[in-house]
């Protein structure tokens, strides 16, 4: 009987904190991928501003602090290096790099979910 | 180092639980889907112990998954034989009373400097005194000595083990399940699924003891297969 109470409760454990993994990533990925589509039009526009990725930059400060806890620390360490790169790139004017790093962000928020996700090429 | 020290102490914490609730085996001699089990605990405990990169949660639900695992197959184990074997193997007589069992010992991959070091490890210098030598399941040689052997001249062989009637047992001393029953009809034994252990020697010497109660031993009038 104990063993089968342990053997439910680590599997409860491991579905539901799956599932908690699953909704998590996917919720933060999927706003962050608008805030980027944001900031890709204001580029074109030519309204973005260093703030703006300053601001983006600090929500995705306290992100971080959770997504560390689920996702290894190697996978967020390029998101912050884009981030630097975007600023000095808005604040020197240069905005073709710019452009290059919002897709760079935009490209690691569509995959780093993806490799998370419940797949057959995931698991192999 | 603060952080592998935490990881550390977070992982060895887990992996004391895990093999408390394993169970006293686990840390003795160990069934090969133990071994297994172990080797792989080792692995995974120590990995997100030193790469800090990995998040110490892929670790911990490693282990959770082996816990698992090892209680799966410890529940199946208990019930039934044919997965005990699967899992566990069976026990080989290598030595019987004819002497050493040449094709028992290249099934089990044994040569004969194996078997006389696991003699003289016990204590046994000479094959000659060896009435039965069993190679168990944990990889242990269990021996019963030509000595030890005037008290009870033959191997008692199981044909009832946690309430399921061994056919193995029963092959081994030529008899079908007609014959356990015959014999729980006589000892007004309710079932077969309250016998824990049941097992009979060649000279009829009966044993069984039902589960909350205790053992029987006699002697029944059995001349079974004289082979083992």
């Amino acid at each position: 009987m104990k063993n089968v109470i342990a053997i439910i409760i680590s599997v409860a454990l491991i579905v539901g904190i799956g599932f908690a993994e699953h909704y998590y990533i996917d919720k933060i990925f999927g706003d962050f991928e608008a805030e980027i589509d944001g900031f890709m039009i204001s580029l074109d526009e030519g309204t973005l501003t260093e703030s703006d990725i300053v601001a983006s930059e600090e929500n995705w400060a306290k992100i971080k602090e959770l997504l560390h806890i689920i996702i290894p620390h190697n996978d967020i360490k390029p998101f912050n290096e884009s981030f630097s790169e975007l600023k000095v790139s808005l604040r020197q004017g240069d905005f073709d790099h710019a452009e290059v790093e919002l897709q760079v962000l935009h490209d690691l928020i569509i995959s780093i979910p993806q490799t998370y996700q419940f797949k057959i090429e995931n698991i192999f | 180092m603060v952080t592998v020290f935490f990881r550390t102490l977070i992982i060895f914490g887990t992996v004391l639980i895990i093999i408390r609730l394993m169970g006293k085996r686990q840390i003795g001699e160990m069934q090969p889907f133990e071994l297994v089990v172990t080797l792989i605990m080792a692995d995974v405990a120590c990995t997100p112990m030193q790469e800090v990169s990995i998040p110490l949660i892929y670790g911990l639900t490693a282990l959770l998954c082996v816990f698992i695992l090892h209680s799966i197959i410890t529940i199946l184990n208990k019930k039934s034989l044919g997965l005990r074997k699967v899992f566990s193997g069976k026990p080989s007589i290598i030595i019987n009373k004819d002497g050493i069992d040449f094709n028992e010992m290249k099934k089990q991959d044994l040569t004969i400097s194996d078997l006389l070091e696991a003699l003289r490890s016990q204590q046994v210098f000479s094959v000659e005194d060896v009435q039965y030598a069993i190679l168990e399941t944990n990889g242990n040689l269990s021996i019963l000595t030509k000595d030890e052997t005037d008290k009870n001249p033959t191997l008692p062989v199981t044909i009832v083990s946690g309430g399921k009637i061994d056919k193995q047992g029963l092959e081994t001393i030529v008899q079908d399940k007609e014959f356990v029953e015959k014999i729980l009809r006589r000892e007004k034994v309710m079932s077969v699924k309250t016998v824990l252990l049941m097992t009979i020697d060649n000279d009829g010497n009966l044993f069984y003891q039902e589960k909350n109660k205790k053992y029987v031993t006699k002697k029944i009038n059995f001349q079974g297969g004289d082979s083992w």
